[in-house]
């Protein structure tokens, strides 16, 4: 067995790994779940993805400042909104998690934010698999 | 013949000089807005609004600490944070460049973040828990801290 395929069996029990928790979550129902949450909480919940978004933003910004001599991404438009997005929708979706499985105040505060962290950094790297370079300093086909 | 220049020359030779400083500053803010660049001069003026965050942060640490009412974990690595803010600020910022304090001038945008990122999260904890309104002081904490996290870090490496 060579390498590539050792490291596509450590993927997949890495995948694997995860669907009980993907059909527990489908068995989640939204309305139920966030009718006892307010308004002002949705709101903080919104800063803290997007607090965790800016983190894996700054993450990335610094090292491309570093890599490319001072220049900013070349499409930072796409650069920051991928991070954002993917930081608000994973921040959600922990927040939605956490809600339904009544664990501790603190502990899902701590799941949104990394969870937000974590959604920046795979929405990057989905990008980056993607399309080789988008948020680099230099345009991929420039 | 040399030139015979009266005071009221000179007082509208200063009066220009002002204006056009005023007009270059101003110039230079409005390039920096624009490009989204913060010189290093702007850095050192954001020295004040990173004693205000820090004893603001401190005092929030403190005063919650006292009060008894959450568990203390949270407060404790907030008011860590902001006493490595403060050493960062008296050592590297104050005191002559004999002296620095290279970890916390290294990862100081960090050190902010994490500031935020832990402000936010007792705001929504108080939130759930219905001390809505004591929230809105940390939150404005919060943004000054996001705000001087990305001025910091595009100030030192952009070019």
């Amino acid at each position: 067995m060579t390498a590539r395929y050792i490291n596509r069996l450590f993927y997949m029990i890495i995948a694997a790994l995860w669907l009980p928790g993907i059909a527990w979550a489908g068995t989640i129902t939204l309305d139920a779940t966030l009718a006892s949450v307010s308004g002002v909480v949705v709101s903080l919940v919104f800063g803290l993805s997007t607090l965790g978004g800016i983190s894996s933003l700054l993450y990335r910004l610094k090292d491309e400042l570093i890599r490319h001599d001072g220049k900013l991404p070349a499409w930072p438009i796409i650069f920051v909104s991928a991070n954002l997005v993917g930081a608000w929708l994973a921040g959600f979706l922990a927040f939605a998690i956490c809600e339904a499985s009544t664990v501790n105040a603190w502990i899902e505060m701590v799941s949104i934010a990394v969870a937000a962290f974590c959604g920046g950094k795979f929405i990057e790297f989905v990008a980056e698999k993607l399309y080789p370079g988008v948020g680099s300093a230099v345009a991929p086909n420039a | 013949m040399a030139e015979v220049r009266h005071s009221s020359d000179k007082d509208r030779d200063d009066l220009i000089q002002r204006g056009l400083n005023a007009g270059n500053n101003l110039k230079l803010a409005l390039r920096c807005s624009m490009r989204l660049q913060a010189p290093v001069d702007l850095l050192r003026q954001v020295v004040l609004l990173r004693l205000y965050l820090t004893l603001s942060v401190m005092y929030t640490a403190v005063t919650f600490l006292q009060a008894d009412r959450y568990i203390a974990a949270p407060f404790l690595a907030l008011l860590s944070l902001s006493i490595v803010s403060f050493a960062d600020l008296i050592i590297n910022d104050w005191l002559p460049k004999d002296f620095y304090f290279i970890t916390a001038y290294r990862y100081r945008h960090w050190i902010y973040i994490l500031m935020a990122l832990g402000i936010t999260s007792i705001c929504l904890v108080m939130a759930k828990q219905g001390d809505g309104a004591a929230i809105f002081p940390m939150l404005l904490d919060a943004c000054v801290a996001v705000g001087i996290a990305v001025t910091d870090l595009l100030a030192r490496y952009r070019k």
